[in-house]
C-alpha cells in the first residue's frame, strides 16, 4: 500500500442546538479514514449526511469534538499550522464563494504567490491561468463578472500555486455544465498522475464517483458505511461506451 | 397532435447586449415557440445566455441591458406593454421562479405565507383563504408537516425543500406557464428526482425551464433546445435530440455525462465580447471544421429538428 498521508480517527463533530432543552446534532459520528498519496478517495452521500463537514475537519476548516487528525503519521492539531496548512487546499461547490467579490483575479491570484514567495510577474500571473483556458483580459475582472465555470478554473488554478499535497474537492464540479465537469475531472487526473496528488472527492452523484475515485467510502447520517472499489479505479480507463456518439471519441 | 395546441410563447429573434466598458453579446438571435402544454428545457453550459433570455422575455433585467427582436404572450407584445400591463401577465399568467434556492425566498418571511401572497395579489383571495391553499399546495409537493412548514422561516428548509416550496409558490396564482431558471442546480441526486417528480405532477402547465442538468432536462420535458454561446444551435423532441444529436456541441455534452465516460474535446466556448462576431461559435472546438464555418450558420430545419451546422445543410 502507498504512504498514507491523511489520516482520521474517530472523527465526531455535534453541532448545539441554540434553544434550550434541544438536543444538540451529531452530524459526523467516529469517523475513521486514511487517504494515500496519489489517491483519489471518494466520499459520497446525500444532502445533510455529514460529508462536507466530515472534509471540512480534515482540512482544518473546522474543530472537530472528537478524534485526531493525522498528517503523515504526524498528529495536527486545530488550527492547522505551517506546512500542512499550506500543503491541504480546498476548491468549494460555490466557486463565486472563493474570491472577494472586490478584488480583481489579478489581486487574488497573487495572494497565493506572495504566501510562497514568488515573485507576482503578469506572464506567471498569464501561464497560471492559461491552461484553464482562462485569457489575461480575466485578469482584471471582479468575480461577478466571469461565469461560473471560468470561475471554478480559476479557483483551481489559484490553488495549485501552493503545490497542495492534498485537496479537499468538494462537490467541484456540481454548479458546471458536463463538459467544463469532464474538463476539470480530467485536468485533476492528470495533475494527480503528474504530482502525486491526493484527493478527497465529496460528490453526491454516484456515477461522478465510480469515473474518478479509486476507493469510495459512503456516507449515511454522518456514519462511514461500506467502501467499494469502482470497476474504472480512478478513470484510467474509458472503455465504457454507451451511447452512439461516443464512437467518434475513439 | 403537437400541432393542434395554441401557441402561447413567441420569440422572435431575440438579442441582448450589455454595453459598458466589457461589451457582452449574452442572446443573439433567438428564436423560440411554445404551445400550450409543452415542456421545453434550454440546456447548454454556463454562460451560454439562457438564464438571461427567461429574464429578458419577462423584461426582467437591469436598463443597462439592450434587448431587441420580439416577445409574444398569446396575442400580446411584451416588449411593447406598460409595467401595469405587464404585471396582469408576469405572476398570474408567466411565473417565475428564480436561480438559486437560497435566494429565492424573502428570508423574513414564513414560507406558507411567500406561497400565498402570488394568491393574495393576483388573485384577490383573502390572506387566511390563499394560506390555507398554501398549504395544499406544499403538501401536494411533499413537503410532510405542511402545517408546520408552512410556519417556518425559509432558512429552516433545506435546498431541495426550498426548490420545490419555490415551485409551489410559482403556480400558486394559477400562471399557465411557468419558468423556472436552474432548479436543480446544487442539489443532490435524491432531491433532484424529487423536484422532477414536482414538475412532472404539474398537469396542464407549460413548462419553460433552463438547466444545464442534462438528466434532469431529459426527465421532465418534452422538447429540448440546446445554447451555445449566445446562440440556439439544436432544438428537437426530447426522445430525437438525446437518441439523434447532430449539432457537435451537443454531441460532446452527451459524451461528456459521467455516465458516458467523461469524455470531452479540449477548448472552451469564446469569449462573451467575441460572441457577436460571425462564424459558428461552436468551430474551434470542432473536428468537423471546415472553411464554411467562417460564415455564421444559420438554424436548418431537417423536419422538426433544427440544428446550427453547415454539415446539414
Amino acid at each position: 500500500m502507498r504512504d498514507v498521508i491523511l489520516e482520521a480517527r474517530g472523527l465526531t463533530k455535534r453541532f448545539r442546538s441554540r434553544e434550550e432543552g434541544k438536543r444538540s446534532f451529531t452530524a459526523v459520528d467516529k469517523a475513521s479514514l486514511s487517504l494515500c498519496a496519489g489517491e483519489t478517495l471518494g466520499l459520497l452521500g446525500e444532502s445533510g449526511s455529514g460529508k462536507s463537514t466530515l472534509g471540512q475537519m480534515l482540512v482544518g476548516l473546522i474543530r472537530p469534538d472528537e478524534g485526531t487528525i493525522l498528517y503523515r503519521g504526524q498528529p495536527l492539531p486545530f488550527p492547522f499550522k505551517g506546512v500542512p496548512r499550506q500543503k491541504i487546499q480546498i476548491l468549494f461547490q460555490h466557486p463565486e464563494v472563493s474570491f472577494n467579490p472586490q478584488l480583481t483575479l489579478r489581486q487574488s491570484l497573487s495572494e497565493p504567490f506572495r504566501l510562497r514567495g514568488k515573485p507576482v510577474s503578469d506572464e506567471a500571473l498569464a501561464e497560471c491561468i492559461s491552461r484553464f483556458g482562462l485569457y489575461p483580459e480575466h485578469l482584471e475582472r471582479r468575480p461577478g463578472a466571469l461565469s461560473g465555470g471560468e470561475l471554478q478554473r480559476a479557483a483551481l488554478a489559484r490553488i495549485l500555486v501552493m503545490e497542495p499535497e492534498v485537496i479537499l474537492l468538494d462537490e467541484p464540479t456540481s454548479m458546471l455544465d458536463v463538459i467544463t465537469q469532464a474538463q476539470i475531472v480530467d485536468f485533476l487526473r492528470r495533475y494527480r498522475e503528474e504530482h502525486g496528488t491526493s484527493y478527497l472527492f465529496i460528490t453526491h452523484s454516484t456515477s461522478l464517483a465510480e469515473q474518478v475515485c479509486h476507493r469510495i467510502i459512503h456516507i449515511r447520517a454522518g456514519v462511514l458505511a461500506e467502501e467499494e472499489v469502482p470497476e474504472r479505479k480512478g478513470g484510467e480507463a474509458n472503455e465504457k461506451d454507451r451511447h452512439p456518439v461516443l464512437s467518434e471519441f475513439q | 397532435m403537437e400541432e393542434t395546441h395554441e401557441i402561447l410563447l413567441r420569440v422572435e429573434d431575440l438579442s441582448v447586449s450589455f454595453e459598458g466598458k466589457n461589451f457582452v453579446q449574452a442572446v443573439e438571435h433567438v428564436s423560440l415557440e411554445v404551445r400550450a402544454g409543452d415542456r421545453l428545457c434550454i440546456i447548454g453550459e454556463t454562460g451560454s445566455g439562457k438564464s438571461i433570455l427567461l429574464l429578458a422575455i419577462l423584461r426582467l433585467l437591469s436598463p443597462t441591458a439592450k434587448v431587441s427582436g420580439k416577445a409574444f404572450y398569446r396575442d400580446k407584445d411584451l416588449f411593447a406593454l406598460t409595467e401595469k400591463q405587464l404585471d396582469a401577465i408576469r405572476g398570474s399568467r408567466i411565473s417565475y421562479v428564480p436561480q438559486g434556492s437560497g435566494n429565492g425566498m424573502n428570508p423574513l418571511l414564513k414560507v406558507g405565507f411567500q406561497v400565498a401572497e402570488p394568491m393574495i395579489a393576483h388573485r384577490g383571495m383573502k390572506r387566511k383563504e390563499a394560506e390555507s391553499r398554501a398549504v395544499e399546495l406544499l403538501k401536494s409537493f411533499r413537503l410532510d408537516r405542511e402545517e408546520t412548514i408552512a410556519k417556518q422561516y425559509p432558512f429552516t428548509y433545506s435546498g431541495g425543500m426550498r426548490q420545490r416550496a419555490l415551485i409551489a409558490m410559482g403556480i400558486s396564482a394559477g400562471a399557465e406557464v411557468l419558468f423556472a431558471d436552474e432548479p436543480t442546480k446544487g442539489l443532490d441526486e435524491t432531491r433532484v428526482k424529487l423536484t422532477a417528480e414536482a414538475f412532472n405532477a404539474l398537469e396542464g402547465k407549460t413548462l419553460v425551464c433552463v438547466t444545464h442538468d442534462l438528466g434532469f432536462a431529459r426527465s421532465v420535458s418534452s422538447r429540448v433546445s440546446v445554447m451555445y454561446a449566445a446562440n440556439q444551435v439544436e432544438a428537437a423532441s426530447t426522445e430525437e435530440l438525446f437518441r439523434n444529436p447532430l449539432h457537435p456541441y451537443t454531441r460532446d455534452m452527451l459524451a461528456a455525462m459521467p455516465e458516458n465516460g467523461l469524455h470531452f474535446r479540449p477548448g472552451y466556448a469564446p469569449a462573451h465580447s467575441d460572441a457577436g462576431t460571425a462564424g459558428c461559435k461552436y468551430a474551434l472546438r470542432c473536428d468537423r471544421c471546415s472553411e464554411k464555418c467562417r460564415e455564421t450558420p444559420p438554424l436548418f430545419d431537417l423536419g422538426g429538428h433544427q440544428v446550427r451546422c453547415w454539415q446539414y445543410a
